[in-house]
C-alpha cells in the first residue's frame, strides 16, 4: 500500500481502536495487527502527532506495580473519523472514476 | 538482548533529545515489553519483536523531524477536467488502435443498418408501384371479358388500386425526403468528428 495512505489510515485506525474505550500501546497494536501491519516504532509517532493535534489525551494508570499510559479519544479525534467517512464517499468516487472502462463512457 | 540491555542502548540512541522527550521513549518501550511479557512472551521474545537496533534508531531519527498533526491527506471532490479537443492524449490513441476489431465492427452493423433502410424505402415503392400496375391491367382485363357490368366492376377496382398506388407515392416521397435529410446530418456529424470536433 502507498506509504501516504497507509501513514493517513493508520492515524484513523489508532483513534478507531480507542473509540469506545480508552486503550494502551500494546492492546492497539493487537487490535489494528489484524487491519494494518504496525509496529511498536510506527505507533509511537503517531500516538505523539494524534496527541499533539489534540485528537487523544494520555494519562498514566498504576498497573502490576508499574505506569501504564492509555489514550483517550478526544472531540478533535471523533470528529476526525467522521470525516473520514466522508472521504471514503470521496475515494469510492474516485475509485470508479480510476478503474472505469473505455466502453461504458461511450 | 535483555530489557535492561535494551534500554541501556535506548538510552545511549535518545541522549542527544530533550530529556522529557528521551523519557517519553524510554517509558513507551519499556511500557511495551511489560505488556508483551504480560501476555507470555519470554523477555528476550519481547525484546526481539520490538525490531532491531538498527531499525529503532531510523525510527526515532525519521520521526523526530514529522511535523506535529500531520493527518489523513485530503481527498477532494473529482472535477471533470475540460479535455484537450485538438491532440489526442497517448492512451486515446492506443485504445482506438487496440479497440479496432471493436469499433469498426459496431461501425459495419450501423453502416449495413443504415443500407437496408435503402432496401426498405426501395421495396415500399416497388410494392406501390406493383398495386398500381395491377390496378391498370385488372381495369384493361375488364374489356376483354366484354360485359358491361364485369368492365365496370374491373374498371372500378383497377382506379382503386390506382388511386391506393399514387397516394402511397405521394407518401413515399416524404419518407425519402426525410431519409436523405437523415444521410445529411450523419455525414455533417461524422466530418465533425473527424475534424475533431
Amino acid at each position: 500500500m502507498d506509504i501516504q495512505i497507509k501513514r493517513g489510515l493508520l492515524d484513523v485506525c489508532v483513534l478507531a481502536a480507542i473509540k469506545f474505550e480508552d486503550s494502551y500501546g500494546y492492546k492497539i497494536i493487537k487490535d489494528i495487527q489484524p487491519y494494518l501491519t504496525i509496529s511498536e516504532s510506527t505507533l509511537y509517532p503517531i500516538l505523539r502527532r494524534l496527541e499533539a493535534a489534540d485528537m487523544l489525551t494520555v494519562y498514566s494508570v498504576e498497573h502490576n506495580g508499574r505506569l501504564r499510559k492509555y489514550y483517550r479519544i478526544n472531540e478533535k479525534g471523533r470528529e476526525r473519523l467522521n470525516e473520514f467517512r466522508t472521504e471514503m464517499d470521496e475515494l469510492e468516487a474516485i475509485f470508479k472514476f480510476v478503474t472505469r472502462e473505455e466502453n461504458n463512457s461511450d | 538482548m535483555t530489557k535492561a540491555e535494551f534500554m541501556h542502548q535506548l538510552r545511549k540512541m535518545t541522549s542527544s533529545m530533550p530529556q522529557q522527550e528521551a523519557d517519553r521513549y524510554t517509558q513507551y518501550y519499556s511500557e511495551m515489553i511489560d505488556d508483551a511479557v504480560e501476555e507470555g512472551m519470554s523477555e528476550q521474545e519481547a525484546v526481539n519483536s520490538l525490531g532491531t537496533m538498527d531499525e529503532i534508531e531510523a525510527f526515532i531519527r525519521e520521526n523526530s523531524t514529522m511535523p506535529a498533526g500531520q493527518s489523513f491527506p485530503r481527498v477532494t471532490q473529482y472535477v471533470p477536467q475540460e479535455v484537450n479537443k485538438k491532440r489526442l492524449p497517448v492512451w486515446a490513441i492506443v485504445l482506438i488502435i487496440v479497440g479496432f476489431p471493436i469499433w469498426f465492427s459496431i461501425l459495419c452493423v450501423l453502416f449495413s443498418v443504415y443500407i437496408s433502410g435503402w432496401a426498405v424505402i426501395v421495396s415500399l415503392y416497388a410494392a406501390a408501384l406493383s398495386v398500381g400496375v395491377s390496378g391498370i391491367v385488372v381495369g384493361a382485363a375488364g374489356f376483354f371479358i366484354g360485359d358491361f357490368g364485369i368492365i365496370m366492376m374491373f374498371l372500378g377496382a383497377g382506379l382503386v388500386c390506382l388511386g391506393l398506388s399514387v397516394l402511397a407515392f405521394t407518401g413515399l416521397i416524404q419518407l425519402t425526403k426525410l431519409y436523405v435529410k437523415f444521410t445529411g446530418f450523419i455525414v455533417k456529424k461524422c466530418i465533425a468528428a473527424l475534424r475533431g470536433n
